[in-house]
This record gives C-alpha cells, structure tokens and sequence, in this order.
C-alpha cells in the first residue's frame, strides 16, 4: 500500500515534466520547421552534394573527398581565400574607425544634427545593387566624377579604379564603407550615449584634456561595442560578394575574387554544384574556425 | 576642438555622404547621351527631365517589382517578429530539458550565410516547387536566429512576478505571453522587424537566383537584370537606380528615429 | 488592459495583412501556368479557343525590340495559338533554363545558343524537331546546311536554328580619312595582311589620331576577339575526338602576344568596360563588333561606320560564331508541341527578316536569297562571312569550358600570370573537366 502511493506521485511527475516539455518545443516548432527545411537540412544535403560530382541536371556520380582534394590542390582557393581576407584587413578597420569618428562628431551638439546623422546613415539603407552601380559610374575612369573631382584637386591623371591592380580595393572599400558606415556609427552612438556623463565631467576637474578622456573614458566605455563591431565587420567582409560581381566582375583578371563568388561561378557559371559545395562546406568551417578564435580572445581580455 | 571646425567638418563630411546620390539624381534628369562631369554641367538646369523616368517606368516592370519586395519585405518582418517572439519566450520562461541544445543549434544558424548552402538551398526550393515563388524568398529569411536571441534577452527582464500573478489569476501559458510578454517587449518586437526588413529588402543574391519571371522579380535582383543588357546609358542606370533607391529613402526619411534606433538596439543587445 | 488590447489588435492586423498580402500578389510557380481549361477542352479534336505558349528567351536592349516585333506579328496573323514571351537576363539564362528543363516546369519553347544543347539533348529533355516540323508544313530544307548540321544528333535535328552570328570588322571612316587610311571606294587601306601588318597600321592611327583609340576590343568578353584570331589560324579549343584541350599552343601564345601588343602600345585601352560604347561614340577606328550591332552602327549614316569579314590578320577567314536556336523541352504537351513548332515556322520564315534587320545572318536561306535581306546596309559582306564561320565544340560541358577559358584570358591580359602559364594551367583545367 505503501509503494503504491509513492509510485504514483512519482510517475505523475514524470508525465509532468514530458508533458512541460512538449509545451515548451512546441513554442519554438514554429521557427523549426522553416530552420529545419531551408536550413539544417541543406547544411547536411550540401555534405552530401560535395561527396559526388553533380550538375544542375542532377546528374551526379560518387567522388568521396576528390572535391575537396581538388579545392585544395588548386591555387586558385588560396587566392580568393587571401582576398576574402584582405578585404577584412582594408574594409573592418577603416568602417569602424570611420563609424567612430562620425560618431563621435555626432555626439556633440553640431547644427542640424539630426540632418547630418541622416547623411551619414542614409546609403545603409539601400540595396547592394543600386549602390555598387552607382560606385561603378561614379569610378569610370573617363566619365565618372570621382577622376573630375580629383582633378579638380590638380590629380589630372586618369585612375583607373576598378581595372587597375593598385586602386581596385580601396575603390571596392570606399563604395562598402560609404554603404555600411550609418551602422556602424549608429551602433557607436548608442554606445557613447551610456557612458555617464560624470566621469567626463570629473575626468575636466581633475584637469584631463580631450585626448586623455578619449582614451581613459570612451574607449574602455566602448568596449562591448567595439568588440560586437569588430565580430561583425570580419564575418561581413569575408562574405563580400555583390559589390565585386557588379563592380569589378572579379577583376582585374580575378584579383578581387572572393570566396562566395568563386562559389557562386563554380556552380552557377560552371555547372559544377559538386564541387560548389565542397567549397562552401570548406567555407563553413573556416567562418566557424574565425568565429571561435575570435570568441576565444575577446572572452581573454575580459 | 573649436566649435567652428568641427561644425565644418562635419558639413563637408555630410556633402561628401549624399555627392552620390545627388549625382545619381542629377544624371537621372539629364537626357539620355549626357553626363555630369564639369563644373559646368553641374549647374546646367536647363535641361532637366522626366524622360528617363518615363522610359525605365514604361519599359520595365520596376514598380511591380517594387511592389513584390514591398509585400515579401511585410510578410517577411510579421512572420519573423511572430516566430521569434514564440520561441524567445519558450527558451526565456520555459524550463525544459533540451533548452541548452536547440539553443545552441539555433545560434549556430547565425555562423553559416546563406551564400555557404546556395546549391542544397537551391535544390531544395526546387524540389518543393517553389522556384519563382515569393516564398522561396521569405522561407528561407525566416532562418536568422538573431530576432530569437534579442527577444530573448528582453523577455529574460520581465519580472518574475508579473508572470506569476497572471498564473494566480489563471491564465494559461499562450496567454502570459500574449497578455505579458508581447507587450513588455513592444520595442524589441520594433527592431527585430526593422532588422529583418532592411535584410529582406536588399537581400540580392538569392532573389537573383530564384525568381526567374519578370511579374516576380524584386525590385534589389530585378534591377541588375535590367541593366545587364549591354548598351545601357549612364542616365538610364542612374534613373533605374534612382527608381530603386527612392521608396527606401522615402520610407527612410518618415521613419527615421524608429530605423536608427531599431537597429541601434539590436547591434548593442544582439 | 489597454497594452493588451493594443498589442491584441496589431498582431491580429499584422496576421490579416499578412494573409491578404500573400494573396493579393500574383505569384505562382513558375511560368507555364497555362490555360488547364484549354487542354481540358482540346481534348479529343480541335481547339476552340487558341492555344498559350510561353517563350523563354534572353533578348534584352535591341535584340528585344525585334523579338517583341516577330512575337507579335505571329499572334496577330493567326488565331491558333498566342506566344507569351518571358524575357530572362542573359547571365543567369542556362543555369535557369537548365533548372526548368530538369524540373520539367517551364517554357513550352525557347532559345538556345547550339554549343549550349548538347547536354540537354543527351540527357533527352529535348524533344527532335523533324517529325513536327512536317506535321505543321515547315520543311527544313529551307534551313542552311551547316546550321542544320550543329544541330543534329544521331541524324536527328533537335532545334530550329535561327540565324547564324558573329563579328565583323566596324570601321569609322571618319578617323581612317584623317589617317590617311581609307581607299576611295571607303574600305580601310590595310598594310601587309599579317599580325605586325596590322599592328603597324593602328600605330598609323594612334599617330595621326592620337586622341582615339585604334581599336576598340571588347576586353570584358575578351573570349571573343581571342577565338576570332585563334581560328583565323587554325586553333581549336579541343581535340577532335573532344575528350582533351588543344588550346595550349604556339598559335593560341601568337594571338595573345598579338594583343598584349595592342594593349601596352596603346592602341587599345585596356581599361574601358563599355568599348562598344567607346566605338558607337566615334572614338576608335576599329572594332570587332557582332553582327547584332549592325543595327545601331550601320543604321545611322551620320556615324560613317563601314563594315567588312574580320581580316585574315593571321592567314584564315576562319573565325568564331555560333547560332540561336529554338527548342522544346520534352515535357510538353503534344498540342503545345505542335502550337510551338508552328511559332518556330513562323520565326524562321516570315521572322527570319526582321531578325535579319536586326544584323543576324538568317538560317532560312530563303530569307538570306531574298531581295529584302540583300538591300540592306553591307549585307552581302555578312553572307559571305558567315560561310567561313566556326562553331563551338559539340561538348556537354561547354558551359563550364568557357567559362573557364573566358576567365583565364581575363588573368593573363591584365598580367596576373603569363601568357605561357596561363595556357598551360588552362589546358590542365579543361582536361580535369573533361575527365569528370
């Protein structure tokens, strides 16, 4: 009699806690299902595909890792993969400390604040087509007023922005920065405006000037920010892709080919969705690799 | 830093921010064969137009396509504030055992872009029929986990007693959330969708592969097949562009304070 | 409470609007959505109400003027069957085209380039065109011999070739006058016909007309002047039996030398992405256009642009072309077919002379004989180049080839690797895929 009454008490919990737990997954089946489908699952086909050679006709035969031999055999891999990086070296610094400085302009009480600010966060909100074409024309070398108003400046020599070895990138930077700059400032902003106004205003009786504030107060104050920027700005460089496409077409030559456009011809150009595959699982890992390193250190100098 | 340099700078800063646009406006107007180059063109008002604008409007589909992103964009945003929200709450107030693991399954979905799983995605749409369909384009946006992540972190500071007086009283769980937790985090709901709508909006890349009909294309991959054709002037880039560029500077201008601080919130807190 | 009422009535809205959104747009699946009611009628004898065809093709900007000209004449001169065009961007055309044929959801009919077919013909998703060209009145003969013969597998003709295309040599007469370049009768004055032969006349040009370019060349689809004076002298891009590259050679090393000349000497500006433009404009003297372009260039007199057969620059009149066709995909009805082979009559015959307006060399050769096509500007130059004109390989994998090919010219013109490297790893490059 005994042992039945305490058997009871306890299955009824088991039942309970089943029965909490279904409640629970089925608050997030809703975002599953789409997730499941048009992600998970083609996480795992896209293994599958890079184990074979297929076509878009689905026609397809078995190769194991030759793929991934293939990938890594080939120079043209580390070639993009170096400029994927690049950009990351050229593109992540520049719009953060350009975010920064606009920013920290922003912050003070300028005239027509709310204007400017408008200014600078206005191109974020366009689409990577109409901006990349813009910065095409705005780059021709004949025609473009970018080499009009250089040589208002007395540079009368024609640059060549988007075929010459030398310009190409900082044409490619100038045109990404100008488009993602207003999130980045934005993002400061809101930054700034935590930071308690007092320990400014200590900082200006213990005698400190504009430098050391900046350097003692603001910074350390924007921290978390930064290291949200930074995390962000690498993972967004690396992923470079429509600007390169309608600018530069990976050119010259294909200097400014980067990993998701060598993905992208490799299957849709040439047919090779095997392959294709291969590379974004490659891809993949490299990302995920960055975004440990880079979790690993930020969570170090906490 | 003297109040007068500063204010310059950034004046110069903010002319040098819209010179694009203003050019691309400019060239817009302009005949069809002209540029704007010299200094002189710059002033040369007499012969601006309309006919450019005529042209791109009559020749494409381009306010259709307007249109299909506007409805994707919509759908999109109410369907990731609605999916988002749901799961935040399970995984903010639910205790249940495999909370930590589809937690982390569904962070991970913030590693891998799109542009990784292009060709099994493809597939997939295609298999499900759904090649030249909007929701090929909508299903797949719905996969960001980061609406989840933010709402989550906001639901975590809803009180504790909140929740409990609405169990006393007898509500049951759909209820707390429609009742408590919706409301509470109004503001968070307002950045998720800013968030996902700019992110639908431009999104170029996927559109441009999916969308094979001109009546379905939008408006950020139709405007590239558009203007791939060779023989394209300046002036009808530019007007396309400008045509493309417009509604969302509209939009931008009316909505700004909520855009700037929509997306300030879901940098800081995601 | 009021916060719940709120949030209550924008969620409800926010589904409402969601649901009627969804159905106020008028997506559905793909483009062949096509009257079910007519087939449900049709289907015993003949139609009572015409037949809808969809019509996929990548003719924008010029081209598509006369394309809506031909589709358009087709509908209104009979009440059989009405076209419905849908016009796809030519960069992403095959890899959709290659989708809907596998998905067997899309077009009933429509263009396709002849080195582009042959994998779709091998795995069957295209259906041979003799038997419904006889059963709708349109006899094949009319169609040119060798346009027949690049369509033709296993001695079956699996598409209706359209026309043949390629390029010519454009010339502006104004800037050959000034360089003291140009005959009496207005064709340009050439020296010796061999490469330094002719580099030695753009420096002609460049000196008396410093302020152009001597030639124009098409640089972005650098492929194209390439295999031009490649097969002038005698290249081939595989071996015959197709299955290795036969493009690493001394002729393939002479052609590029030829224009890295042309390029470092500043005839050419290697860094103009729009040189069909720059040639339009009157600011070069020589360009290798498409025929396609005989509209825009030839039709407007003011321009005093002459064309004439590329020059035999290195030995041959051989040089690169290849042809639109029309095909249908397997999966479509049998009354579809027919309605769709009678389209393709139509554009071959009564189209075939617009779409020679339009610059291309018409298959039909009945159009080609006729009076009207002979009248316009230059043409019996077109027909005489487009006897010496070399297709592509009949490879399955010609897509991949080049555009493997196509970015190979692109590093080694704008110096990334050599000449000699460049061919060597290209060769290595359309060998592994051709092993696949």
């Amino acid at each position: 009699m005994n042992m039945k009454s305490i058997e009871l008490p306890e299955k009824r919990a088991l039942g309970n806690r089943a029965k909490a737990e279904l409640k629970a997954i089925m608050y997030i089946v809703p975002f599953l299902i789409p997730f499941a489908i048009f992600y998970l699952w083609p996480v795992l086909r896209g293994t599958w595909i890079s184990l074979h050679v297929w076509n878009i006709q689905g026609m397809q035969r078995y190769v194991g890792l030759d793929n991934y031999k293939r990938i890594f055999e080939n120079s043209d891999f580390y070639k993009y993969l170096w400029n994927s990086f690049y950009f990351v070296l050229i593109g992540a610094p520049t719009v953060i400390v350009l975010g920064l400085i606009l920013a920290l302009i922003i912050n003070q009480r300028i005239w027509f604040r709310t204007l400017i600010r408008s200014a600078y966060f206005l191109p974020y909100v366009l689409s990577v087509s109409v901006i990349s074409f813009i910065w095409l024309k705005l780059f021709d070398p004949k025609n473009g007023p970018v080499n009009a108003l250089l040589g208002l400046l007395g540079i009368h020599q024609d640059i060549n922005w988007l075929t010459d070895h030398r310009f190409v990138w900082w044409a490619i930077t100038i045109a990404t920065d100008w488009w993602t700059v207003g999130f980045v400032m934005v993002l400061f902003l809101a930054g700034l405006q935590e930071i308690p106004q007092d320990h400014y205003e200590a900082a200006t009786i213990d005698g400190a000037g504009t430098w050391s504030k900046f350097w003692h107060i603001t910074m350390p104050g924007l921290s978390r920010v930064m290291k949200i920027q930074v995390f962000y700005q690498v993972i967004s460089c690396l992923k470079l892709f429509g600007q390169v496409q309608i600018m530069t077409g990976g050119g010259p030559g294909d200097s400014t080919n980067t990993m998701i456009r060598y993905i992208y011809v490799t299957g849709f150009k040439k047919d090779m969705f095997g392959l294709a595959s291969a590379q974004s699982i490659v891809f993949c890992v490299i990302m995920l690799l960055i975004a440990v390193i880079q979790f690993k250190l930020t969570d170090r100098k906490d | 830093m003297n109040k007068w340099v500063l204010n310059i700078i950034a004046i110069v800063l903010a002319v040098l921010f819209v010179f694009p646009l203003i050019w691309m406006l400019l060239v817009s107007l302009k005949p069809d064969g002209t540029n704007v180059y010299t200094m002189s063109d710059w002033v040369h008002f007499a012969d601006l137009t309309f006919s450019n604008y005529k042209k791109v409007l009559t020749g494409s589909a381009i306010l259709r396509w307007t249109w299909n992103s506007t409805v994707i964009g919509v759908i999109t945003t109410l369907l990731s504030i609605l999916l988002s929200s749901l799961a935040a709450y399970s995984f903010s107030k639910m205790p249940f055992k495999s909370k930590g693991f589809l937690f982390v399954l569904i962070t991970s979905g913030l590693l891998i872009p799109t542009e990784a799983i292009l060709i099994p995605l493809y597939e997939t749409t295609l298999h499900l029929n759904l090649i030249d369909n909007m929701w090929a384009i909508i299903l797949p946006g719905l996969t960001n986990p980061i609406g989840i992540l933010l709402l989550k972190q906001f639901m975590d500071g809803v009180p504790k007693d909140y929740i409990e007086a609405a169990q006393i009283d007898g509500s049951g769980t759909f209820r707390i959330w429609w009742n408590i937790c919706l409301p509470l985090t109004k503001s968070a709901m307002v950045s998720v969708g800013i968030f996902f709508l700019i992110l639908s909006w431009n999104n170029f890349l996927w559109p441009y592969l999916t969308i094979t009909s001109e009546e379905n294309m939008i408006l950020s991959a139709g405007l590239p097949t558009f203007l791939s054709n060779n023989n394209m002037s300046l002036n009808m880039i530019m007007t396309a562009s400008g045509i493309a560029a417009i509604p969302t500077i509209v939009v931008f201008a009316l909505l700004q304070r909520h855009i700037v601080q929509g997306v300030a919130m879901s940098g800081v807190k995601g | 409470m009021k916060a719940k009422k709120k949030a209550g009535m924008i969620l409800t809205a926010g589904m409402a609007l969601t649901l009627a959104l969804s159905g106020c747009s008028s997506s559905n699946n793909g483009g062949n959505d096509t009257s079910n009611k007519s087939d449900a009628q049709n289907a015993g004898g003949k139609s009572s109400s015409p037949v809808e065809i969809t019509f996929w093709n990548m003719f924008g900007g010029g081209e598509g003027d006369f394309v809506d000209q031909i589709i358009k004449g087709f509908n209104d001169s009979q009440q059989e069957v009405i076209v419905k065009q849908l016009r796809l961007e030519s960069n992403e055309y095959y890899a959709k085209l290659g989708t809907a044929l596998s998905s067997s959801k899309g077009p009933d009919v429509a263009v396709a380039h002849v080195d582009r077919i042959s994998p779709f013909v091998k795995a069957k998703q295209l259906v041979p065109v003799d038997e419904l060209a006889s059963k709708v009145g349109f006899d094949l003969g009319q169609i040119s011999e060798s346009n027949i013969k690049s369509v033709t597998y296993d001695g079956k003709p699996y598409a209706v070739p359209l026309d043949t295309h390629f390029h010519m040599l454009y010339y502006n007469k104004d800037i050959l006058q000034k360089a003291n370049l140009l005959n009496t009768d207005e064709t340009p004055k050439f020296d010796d016909m061999s490469p330094d032969g002719y580099l030695n006349t753009l420096s002609q040009i460049k000196t008396a007309v410093p302020d152009v370019q001597a030639m124009a060349v098409n640089t972005p689809y650098f492929q194209e002047p390439f295999l031009n004076m490649y097969y002038e002298a005698g290249g081939d891009i595989l071996s015959p039996d197709m299955k290795k590259a036969a493009i690493n050679n001394d002729k393939a090393l002479s052609v590029l030398k030829f224009y890295d000349a042309i390029y470092s000497n500043q005839y050419a500006d290697i860094n103009d992405k729009n040189p069909w433009d720059t040639f339009s404009n009157g600011k070069a003297a020589f360009w290798f256009g498409g025929v396609w372009e005989a509209g825009v260039l030839l039709g407007d007199s003011a321009k005093h642009i002459g064309a004439m057969p590329l020059p035999a620059i290195f030995g041959s009149q051989t040089h690169w072309g290849s042809s639109h066709t029309l095909v249908i995909p397997s999966y479509v009805s049998a009354e579809k077919q027919e309605a769709a082979a009678k389209f393709m009559k139509y554009f071959s015959e009564v189209g075939g002379q617009t779409w020679g307006n339009a610059g291309h060399v018409p298959a039909n050769s009945k159009v080609t004989a006729s009076e009207e096509y002979n009248n316009l500007p230059y043409r019996s130059f077109f027909i005489e180049a487009q006897k010496t004109v070399k297709f592509a390989p009949q490879t399955d994998n010609y897509t991949t080839i080049i555009t493997t090919i196509a970015e190979s010219l692109q590093n080694i013109i704008f110096h990334n690797e050599t000449a000699e490297d460049g061919l060597k790893d290209l060769e290595k490059q359309i060998n592994e895929i051709l092993a696949n």
